[in-house]
C-alpha cells in the first residue's frame, strides 16, 4: 500500500500505532491495579460524595426551611445546580451522535469519555429535581401512573413535568447509545482478559459479539438510528428545561430566546467539561497519543462559537427588554447589571464571552495549562449564568413590597460539593473498569491515518 | 420521702444490741430495715431482690398506679356525650357574645367548638365597633390557651388551695387593718361596673385601702384636663362620623390611643365614596410616622415641643389673640394660621385631639374644642361613678411616701398592673415595694411583679370571667366564660369576694348588682331576668345614665401661659411610643401579636430604634446598625436602627413592650425595656418628646431587624392608584384612567354555579392588621418566629404593603392589602406538574395540600407573590395551644404551599346553611374572616353571578381596578381607588 499525505488534513493520531498497540495502551491500565493516583483521587471524591449525601439527608429529615430560600425565592442553588449539570451533559450526546452523524472522525478519540461524563452529569442534574421537592417522599405523584385516587392525573401544561420527560429520555437514549459503543470494546477486554471471573463477566456484558461482519453490521445500523435519535434529544432536553422559565410569566423568565440561548449555553458548558476531564485523563492515562493537542484545538473552536453565542443572547435579552417597553421587563435587566447580585452578573459575563476570546490565538489554545484554566473558568461562569437567571429574575419581579435576597446555607453549598463527588467518584470508576477510549473506533481512525500518511 | 431524718433516728440497730429475735431478723441487712417504711418508689428498686421486696413492689404497683390515676380528677364536671348537652353539636360552632375589654372597644362574637373558644369576630349589636375587631382582640383568644400561665394560687412560691390562700392573706389583711396601716390596692383604670362597685365594697370592708388606677401607657392627662377644665374626671369619646375634619395631635386614634376600634369604623364610614363623596378631611401634626399620621390627608411632621406651642397658638388663633410670643418661625406660623383657618370654617364639626400625655395639652385641646363648639356635636367628655381614673400623680406620691417612710402601707395588691416593668422609675418602686411585707399579685401568667410578690392568686383569662364594660356613655358590654377555667385560676372579683370571707360567686355578684343598679337605668325590657338574658346574649345593653356628659367650664389660660413658657429649641428627644400590637407589653407572650407587622416598620419580634432618614445620612447609619442610645436621665438602649421616612429630625422613637424579663417563652428577652425613657413631669408620666437624647452613638455591631417588607417604594409602578377628591368629583375615573383589554389564548373555566369574587377599598384600609390576625386564626397559620421572619419566611395567607411615595422627610403612605388574587387564568395552576393547584368551578384556586409534593414554582410564578410555603413542620404538640385551632381548616405538614383560600370552609357553612334553609344564599351572607374582621369595612367579598350583589356594585364602579392587569391573569381581588381629601 502506497501512503500519501495529506496537505489539509492533519492525522488524528499522532503516533503510528499497529492494533495491538492500541488495544493494550487502551486497556492494559484495566488490567493492573489501581495506581496510587487513582485511589487518592477515588478516595477523595468518595469523602465528598459522602458529604453531600450527609447535607442531603439532613435536608430531607429536617427541610427545605435548611435552605436559603424563601418566600420571593422558591428556586437557587438547587435548580441552578440542576440546570449546570443537565447543561453539562449535553457535550456527550452532542460529539457521539451529531459528530457521528456528520462523520467527524475526530470525535472517536474522545467519544468514550464524553458520553460518560453525559450520564454522570444527568445522574448529578437529576438529584437536584428529586431533593428540592417539599415533600421527596411523594415524587412519584410525578409521573401519570395508574392510580386509585379517582381521575387524579398529572398536569400535562407544567414544564417540570415535560422536565420528567425530556430528562429521562435523555438518560435513557444516551445510556443506551454508550453503551451499545462499548459492547465491542468489552469483547476485545473479555478476549484480552487471562481472569476466568472477567471473561465471564466481560462475556456477559458483551451480549455474546463474535466479531463477525454480521455483528459489526448490525451495529453500525444500530448506532446511526440510535444517533439520528438521540439528535433531537440534544436540542430538546435544554429547550425544555428552558421552558420552566420561559413559560413562566415571571420578567427575566418569560423570554422566547430561552430555547437556542439555552442549548447553546448547554454545548458550551458542555465542552468545557469535557476539556477539563480530557485535559486530566490524557495526562493522567498517558492518551496524548490518542487524544491530541488537535482535538483539544478542536473543542476550543466550538468554545469560542457557543460562547460568542451565548454573549450574542445576552445582547439580545437587553435589547429586547429596552424595545418591548415593558417596564418590568426593564427593571430586571437593569438590575441584573447594576442591582445587589451584578457582581454575579458581571462575573457570568467575563466568564462566558470574555474569557473564550483567549483561545482565538492558537499559542494559547495549544498550551493545555491555559485551556485547562479557561475551561473551570467558563463552568463557572456558566453556573453563574444559571444563578443570575434564576435569583435575580425572582428576588426582584413585580411588587417591590416582596423583593427579597437570597443567599445559599452551607446545606446548600455542601449538596452542590457533594454531586461533584458523585460525579468525579463515577467518573473514576469508569475509567478504571471500562475502556475510557473507544478502542474499536480508534483503530478504524487509526487505519485511515495510516493511509493518509 | 422527704424527711429521711426522721427515719434513722428510729433504726433498729441490730448490731448494737447484740441480740437478734429470730433468725430472720439476723439475717436482714440493718440497712433495709432502716428502710423498710420506704415512700420513695424509686428507691425501693434499689432494694435487694428478696421475696418480701418482691411483694412490696407487687403491692406497691397495685396500690399505687390506680391510685395514681386517680390523682387530680379534672373530669369531675364532664357530663360523657351520651347525655347529649342540647346545645352542643359535634362539628357545629355555637356563638357567645362577649368583650375581651379592651381600651380599643371590640365587642366580640366568639365561635366555640365543642366547648372550645377557637375564633373572636365583631359583635354587630354593638351600636359602636358595628362588628369591627382590632388585632388585640383577635389575638387575644391564644392567650386563653397559653401554656405559661400560672396554675395555682402560690405563697411565697409554693402551691396552696384557694381556701388556704384567702385564709392566710385574710389574716395577713386584718392584722394590717388592726395595725392602723393602709392596703394598697393597684388597678388598671377601669370601667366595669360591677367591679368597680365590688371594689368599694373591699374598700369598706378593710376601711383604710387606698385604690389606685395606673395605666402602664397612660393616658391620665385626659382624665386631669377633664377635671380642670370640666369639673369631673371623665374620658373623651370622639365622634368622628360627625366630623368633617380632624385635627390629630401626636394622637394615634386609630392604632394606639383610644377607642381604636369605633374609631376607625367611624373614620372608614366617612371615607366610603358609596355612602358620600362629602369625605372626612384628617390633617395630623406629629413628631414621628403613626398608623393614624399615614392616613392623613394633610401630614405635618413636627416636634411635640412645637405641636404644644401650635396648640397653644391655635387657641390663640381662635380667640383672636396673638401668636407673636410663641417663637414659631414664619413657616410654622403660616402653617398655623391656614389650619385655624380650616377649622373655623369646620366649626361643630370638627376634633382636635392629642395624644401627648400633658394636662396642660388636654386643657388646651379640650379649650380649642369648646371654642370650635365640638363639645356636644362631634366630642364628649363623660364620667361615671363606676369608674377609676388612672391618676399618675397618685400613685407617684403613694411611691414616694412609702420610700420616704412617710406612709405606713401594710399591703399592696396588684391587679391587672406590672409596674415592675414599666413604672418608669424602677429605683422608686423597689424602694417602696421593700417596705411593704405583703405584696400580693393577682396575674394571670408570670410577670415582672409577680415574681416580687409573696403572694400570687392567678386570675382567670377574660374568656373563662364574667365581666362587664363601659363601651361607650350609653353601651355596656358583658364579658361571659365561654369555658371553664383552664388551670386552677379564679378571677379577680371572686378574689375579692374571698378576701372579704363572703361566699357566692361574682356572677351571683353581679347579676344583684344589674338588678339594683344597671336594670333600672333602661326602658327597653320588662322584668330583670328578661333584661339580663337578653343582655348576656347580645353581649351588650344600652343604657342611660350610666354616664354624665360634662360640659366646659373651666379655662386653659393658665395652661397656655406654663406651655408658652415651655422650651421648644430643636433638641434630639426620644419618643417612648406604643407600636400597633404590642402596645404596653402585657400581650408580649401572645405570638400572633408578636409575629404581626408593624403597619408602618413592617418589623416583627422586637423593638428597634427609629431614626430619621436625614440623621441616618449624617450618622451614616443604615438598617440594623445597632445604636446606642443614652437619655439625660440615664436610661440606655441598644437596638438596632430602622430609618424611618416622616421622622422628625429632632426625634427617635422606641417602642415600648418589649425587653420584658420575665415572660413566657414567647416575650422573653425580646428588644429592650424603654419605659425607662417615660417621665414624670407636670403631673402626669410623659413619654414623647420630653426626654432629651444626651448620647446617640453607633456601636459597631450589626442586628438583623425581622422585617416582613423591605423596599418601600413601587418604583414609579401602577401598583396602588390613587387620586383627589376634586379630581375624583370632575371624573370619577380620576387615577384609574388606564383600562386595558386583553385576548387570551386559554379557554375559559366552566363558570357554574356562584362566582366569588373580593373587592378591597382601599380608601377605607387604614392598614390596622386586624385582618391579618384574623386570618391566622381562622385558618391556622403558623408563627414562625423571629429568625424565620428575618429569613423572609413568616406565613400570613394575607398581607398589608406599605409604600411610601415622595419627600422621605414627609412621603405620602399607602396601605394595600393583599390576599391570594384567584386569578382566572392562575399562572399557579398551569406550572403545577403535579395538579395540586386547580381551579374550581366557583372561581377559587385551590391548593390541594394532600397532592402538593412542594416544587414551589407556584410561589415563584405567582406575580403577586402571596403564597407560602411550609419550610419546616410547624405544627407541634402544645396540648394548651392546639385547643386554638379550627377544626374545619387542616394543619399543614412541611413541605406544602398553602395560601388564602377565600375562606373555603366559610363559603361551605354559608351555601349549607341556605340549603338547610330551603333558601336562595343571600348576598353577604358569607363573610371571609378578614372582611369580618375589618374595623374599617374594606372588603367586600360576594357572589359575581349575582347581578344584584354589592360585589358587582364595586366591580363596576369607575374606581375599581386590577393589580397587574396587563399580565392577564384575571385576578378575582380587585382594588378600589385610593381618594385623598386635600
Amino acid at each position: 500500500m502506497s501512503e500519501t499525505t495529506s496537505s489539509v488534513r492533519v492525522p488524528l493520531l499522532t503516533q503510528r500505532r499497529s492494533y495491538k498497540e492500541i488495544s493494550s495502551d487502551a486497556l492494559d491500565t484495566l488490567e493492573t491495579g489501581p495506581s496510587k493516583q487513582w485511589l487518592l483521587a477515588f478516595l477523595v471524591s468518595v469523602f465528598v460524595l459522602m458529604i453531600g449525601g450527609a447535607a442531603i439527608g439532613y435536608e430531607i429529615a429536617v427541610g427545605i426551611g435548611t435552605w436559603g430560600l424563601n418566600k420571593t425565592i422558591g428556586w437557587g442553588w438547587d435548580i441552578t445546580n440542576f440546570v449546570f449539570w443537565v447543561g453539562i451533559g449535553h457535550a456527550g450526546t452532542l460529539i457521539s451522535a451529531i459528530l457521528l452523524l456528520f462523520r467527524q472522525k475526530w470525535r472517536t478519540s474522545i467519544n468514550r469519555a464524553a458520553e460518560a461524563m453525559t450520564i454522570f452529569a444527568v445522574c448529578c442534574a437529576g438529584i437536584f429535581p428529586l431533593i428540592h421537592m417539599g415533600r421527596p417522599w411523594f415524587a412519584h405523584f410525578i409521573f401519570p401512573y395508574p392510580n386509585s385516587r379517582g381521575p387524579l392525573w398529572v398536569n400535562f401544561r407544567s414544564p417540570l413535568l415535560w422536565d420528567v420527560f425530556a430528562i429521562s429520555t435523555y438518560l435513557t437514549v444516551s445510556a443506551v447509545f454508550w453503551y451499545i459503543g462499548l459492547i465491542p470494546d468489552l469483547a476485545t477486554i473479555r478476549d484480552r482478559t487471562k481472569s476466568p471471573l472477567r471473561k465471564t463477566i466481560f462475556g456477559i456484558l458483551s451480549f455474546g459479539w463474535n466479531g463477525s461482519h454480521r455483528t459489526w453490521h448490525r451495529y453500525e445500523i444500530l448506532c446511526l438510528t440510535l444517533a439520528g435519535l438521540a439528535t433531537p434529544l440534544v436540542l430538546s432536553v435544554h429547550t425544555i428545561v428552558s421552558m420552566d422559565f420561559a413559560t413562566s410569566v415571571i420578567p427575566g423568565w418569560h423570554t422566547t430566546i430561552f430555547p437556542p440561548y439555552f442549548v447553546a449555553g448547554a454545548i458550551f458548558s458542555g465542552f468545557a467539561m469535557v476539556l477539563t476531564l480530557l485535559i486530566i485523563t490524557r495526562k493522567v492515562m498517558n492518551f496524548e497519543n490518542y487524544i491530541t493537542v488537535s482535538h483539544i484545538e478542536a473543542m476550543c473552536k466550538v468554545l469560542i462559537l457557543t460562547g460568542m453565542m451565548v454573549g450574542l443572547a445576552y445582547g439580545t435579552e437587553f435589547f429586547i427588554a429596552w424595545y418591548s417597553g415593558n417596564e418590568y421587563e426593564r427593571f430586571t435587566f437593569i438590575n441584573r447589571a447594576t442591582g445587589p447580585y451584578a457582581w454575579a452578573y458581571w462575573t457570568m459575563v467575563s466568564c462566558n464571552v470574555l474569557s473564550p476570546q483567549f483561545l482565538w490565538f492558537k499559542k494559547l489554545r495549544t498550551n493545555m495549562t491555559v485551556v485547562f484554566i479557561l475551561s473551570i473558568v467558563v463552568n463557572i461562569g456558566m453556573w453563574f449564568e444559571r444563578f443570575v437567571i434564576i435569583v435575580t429574575s425572582l428576588h426582584r419581579d413585580y411588587l417591590p413590597s416582596s423583593w427579597a435576597m437570597y443567599s445559599p446555607t452551607w446545606v446548600e453549598i455542601l449538596t452542590f460539593m457533594g454531586t461533584f463527588g458523585l460525579f468525579f467518584t463515577l467518573f473514576l470508576l469508569f475509567i478504571r473498569f471500562l475502556p475510557a477510549l473507544a478502542v474499536s473506533e480508534i483503530k478504524g481512525v487509526s487505519k485511515y491515518a495510516h493511509h493518509v500518511k | 420521702m422527704s424527711d429521711t431524718t426522721n427515719n434513722s433516728e428510729n433504726n433498729i440497730n441490730v448490731g448494737e444490741h447484740g441480740y437478734w429475735q429470730d433468725v430472720e431478723q439476723k439475717k436482714i441487712d440493718p440497712a433495709t430495715l432502716t428502710n423498710e417504711f420506704h415512700e420513695d418508689p424509686f428507691d425501693m428498686l434499689s432494694v435487694t431482690k428478696t421475696r418480701r421486696s418482691f411483694l412490696k413492689l407487687m403491692g406497691f404497683s397495685f396500690t399505687a398506679l390506680p391510685l395514681a390515676s386517680c390523682i387530680r380528677i379534672p373530669v369531675k364536671q364532664a357530663i360523657p356525650f351520651l347525655n347529649k348537652n342540647d346545645t352542643v353539636i359535634p362539628g357545629v360552632a355555637n356563638w357567645y357574645a362577649t368583650s375581651f375589654g379592651g381600651s380599643c372597644g371590640s365587642q366580640l362574637l366568639v365561635k366555640t367548638r365543642e366547648g372550645r373558644p377557637i375564633k373572636v369576630e365583631g359583635n354587630t349589636k354593638s351600636r359602636y365597633s358595628k362588628g369591627g375587631t382590632s388585632p388585640y382582640a383577635q389575638a387575644s383568644l391564644i392567650a386563653l390557651y397559653d401554656s405559661y400561665r400560672i396554675g395555682t394560687p402560690k405563697i411565697n412560691n409554693s402551691n396552696f388551695e384557694w381556701t388556704e390562700f384567702d385564709r392566710q392573706l385574710v389574716a395577713e389583711l386584718k392584722k394590717i387593718k388592726n395595725e392602723g396601716k393602709e392596703i394598697l390596692l393597684v388597678t388598671p383604670t377601669l370601667k366595669n361596673p360591677s367591679l368597680v362597685n365590688l371594689i368599694n365594697e373591699f374598700k369598706a370592708h378593710y376601711g383604710a385601702v387606698t385604690h389606685i388606677a395606673y395605666d402602664a401607657y397612660s393616658d391620665a392627662s385626659l382624665y386631669e384636663a377633664a377635671k380642670r377644665t370640666h369639673g369631673a374626671e371623665g374620658w373623651t369619646e370622639l365622634s368622628i362620623e360627625n366630623a368633617d375634619l380632624i385635627v390629630g395631635f401626636e394622637a394615634d386614634f386609630l392604632g394606639t390611643f383610644g377607642a381604636t376600634t369605633v374609631n376607625t369604623k367611624q373614620y372608614s364610614s366617612r371615607r366610603d365614596l358609596f355612602k358620600s363623596t362629602k369625605m372626612i378631611r384628617h390633617i395630623q401634626l406629629e413628631s414621628q410616622m403613626s398608623l393614624t399620621g399615614s392616613n392623613a390627608d394633610t401630614r405635618i411632621p413636627l416636634t411635640v415641643a412645637k405641636q404644644k406651642k401650635v396648640l397653644v397658638g391655635l387657641l390663640a388663633l381662635l380667640k383672636d389673640s396673638s401668636i407673636a410670643s410663641l417663637g414659631l418661625s414664619a413657616d410654622e406660623q403660616t402653617m398655623l394660621k391656614d389650619l385655624a383657618k380650616e377649622l373655623s370654617r369646620a366649626k361643630a364639626k370638627s376634633i382636635v385631639c392629642s395624644g401627648i400625655n400633658d394636662v396642660n395639652v388636654q386643657q388646651v385641646v379640650n379649650e380649642i374644642n369648646s371654642v370650635l363648639g365640638n363639645f356636644g356635636n362631634t366630642i364628649n367628655i363623660y364620667t361615671s361613678d363606676y369608674a377609676k381614673f388612672a391618676s399618675d400623680s397618685a400613685l407617684n406620691e403613694i411611691l414616694k411616701g412609702v420610700a420616704e417612710s412617710k406612709k405606713q402601707v401594710g399591703a399592696v395588691l396588684f391587679a391587672g398592673v406590672n409596674p415592675a416593668y414599666d413604672f418608669y422609675d424602677q429605683v422608686l418602686l423597689k424602694a417602696a415595694l421593700d417596705k411593704i411585707a405583703v405584696k400580693v399579685s393577682f396575674a394571670g401568667s408570670e410577670d415582672e411583679t409577680s415574681v416580687l410578690c409573696n403572694y400570687v392568686g392567678p386570675d382567670s383569662n377574660v374568656y373563662e370571667s364574667w365581666r362587664d364594660h363601659i363601651v361607650a356613655h350609653d353601651e355596656i358590654s358583658f364579658s361571659q366564660p365561654l369555658i371553664q377555667p383552664l388551670v386552677g385560676s379564679r378571677m379577680f372579683a371572686e378574689s375579692l369576694i374571698g378576701l372579704m370571707e363572703k361566699s357566692g360567686s361574682f356572677y351571683d355578684y353581679m347579676k344583684k348588682f344589674w338588678e339594683k343598679s344597671i336594670y333600672p337605668l333602661q326602658n327597653k325590657y320588662v322584668g330583670f331576668t328578661n333584661f339580663w338574658d337578653s343582655s348576656v346574649h347580645d353581649g351588650v345593653a344600652e343604657v342611660k345614665g350610666l354616664t354624665k356628659v360634662l360640659s366646659f367650664v373651666g379655662s386653659a389660660s393658665a395652661a397656655s401661659a406654663e406651655l408658652t413658657k415651655e422650651n421648644s429649641d430643636d433638641v434630639l428627644t426620644i419618643n417612648a411610643y406604643q407600636k400597633v400590637a404590642i402596645l404596653d407589653g402585657k400581650s408580649a407572650n401572645n405570638p400572633w401579636l408578636q409575629e404581626l407587622p408593624d403597619p408602618i416598620t413592617k418589623a416583627t419580634w422586637g423593638n428597634y430604634i427609629q431614626i430619621s432618614p436625614k440623621r441616618a445620612r449624617e450618622m451614616n447609619v443604615e438598617l440594623g446598625d445597632v445604636l446606642k442610645v443614652v437619655a439625660e436621665n440615664g436610661a440606655t438602649v441598644e437596638l438596632p436602627a430602622i430609618v424611618q421616612p416622616g421622622l422628625n429630625y429632632n426625634s427617635i422613637g422606641v417602642a415600648v413592650g418589649y425587653g420584658r424579663a420575665v415572660s413566657g417563652k414567647v416575650g422573653k428577652d425580646l428588644g429592650q425595656n424603654a419605659f425607662s425613657f417615660a417621665t414624670f413631669s407636670n403631673g402626669t408620666f410623659q413619654y414623647s418628646g420630653l426626654v432629651k437624647v444626651k448620647e446617640l452613638t453607633k456601636t459597631g455591631r450589626k442586628e438583623a431587624v425581622a422585617q416582613t417588607q423591605t423596599h418601600h417604594s413601587m418604583e414609579g409602578r401602577d401598583i396602588v392608584r390613587e387620586t383627589t377628591i376634586d379630581k375624583y368629583l370632575k371624573n370619577p375615573k380620576a387615577g384609574n384612567e388606564t383600562k386595558i383589554e386583553l385576548i387570551s389564548m386559554w379557554e375559559p373555566h366552566d363558570k357554574k354555579g356562584h362566582q366569588w369574587g373580593m373587592a378591597i377599598d382601599l380608601n377605607k384600609c387604614v392598614g390596622c392588621s386586624a385582618c391579618v390576625v384574623s386570618c391566622s386564626l381562622e385558618n391556622n397559620v403558623p408563627v414562625v418566629g423571629k429568625q424565620e421572619v428575618i429569613n423572609r419566611r413568616e406565613m400570613h395567607w394575607i398581607r398589608i404593603d406599605r409604600y411610601y411615595k415622595g419627600d422621605e422627610s414627609n412621603p405620602e403612605v399607602v396601605h394595600q392589602p393583599l390576599t391570594c388574587m384567584h386569578c382566572e387564568n392562575a399562572p399557579c395552576e398551569s406550572v403545577c406538574p403535579v395538579a395540586a393547584t386547580v381551579h374550581s368551578s366557583d372561581g377559587i384556586n385551590q391548593q390541594v395540600y394532600n397532592r402538593c409534593i412542594g416544587t414551589r414554582y407556584c410561589a415563584n410564578n405567582c406575580p403577586y407573590k402571596v403564597r407560602r410555603f411550609n419550610w419546616f413542620n410547624y405544627p407541634h404538640e402544645d396540648i394548651n395551644e392546639n385547643m386554638v385551632l379550627n377544626p374545619d381548616v387542616g394543619v399543614r405538614t412541611r413541605g406544602v404551599m398553602e395560601k388564602c383560600s377565600f375562606c373555603i370552609q366559610r363559603i361551605q357553612e354559608g351555601k349549607l346553611e341556605a340549603a338547610k334553609a330551603e333558601e336562595a344564599l343571600a348576598d353577604g351572607a358569607i363573610q371571609t374572616a378578614c372582611q369580618q374582621s375589618c374595623p374599617g369595612d374594606a372588603f367586600v367579598f360576594g357572589d359575581l353571578a349575582d347581578e344584584n350583589s354589592k360585589i358587582n356594585k364595586y366591580l363596576n364602579h369607575d374606581r375599581n381596578y386590577r393589580l397587574l392587569e396587563e399580565l392577564n391573569v384575571k385576578p378575582r381581588v380587585s382594588y378600589m381607588t385610593k381618594v385623598r381629601n386635600k
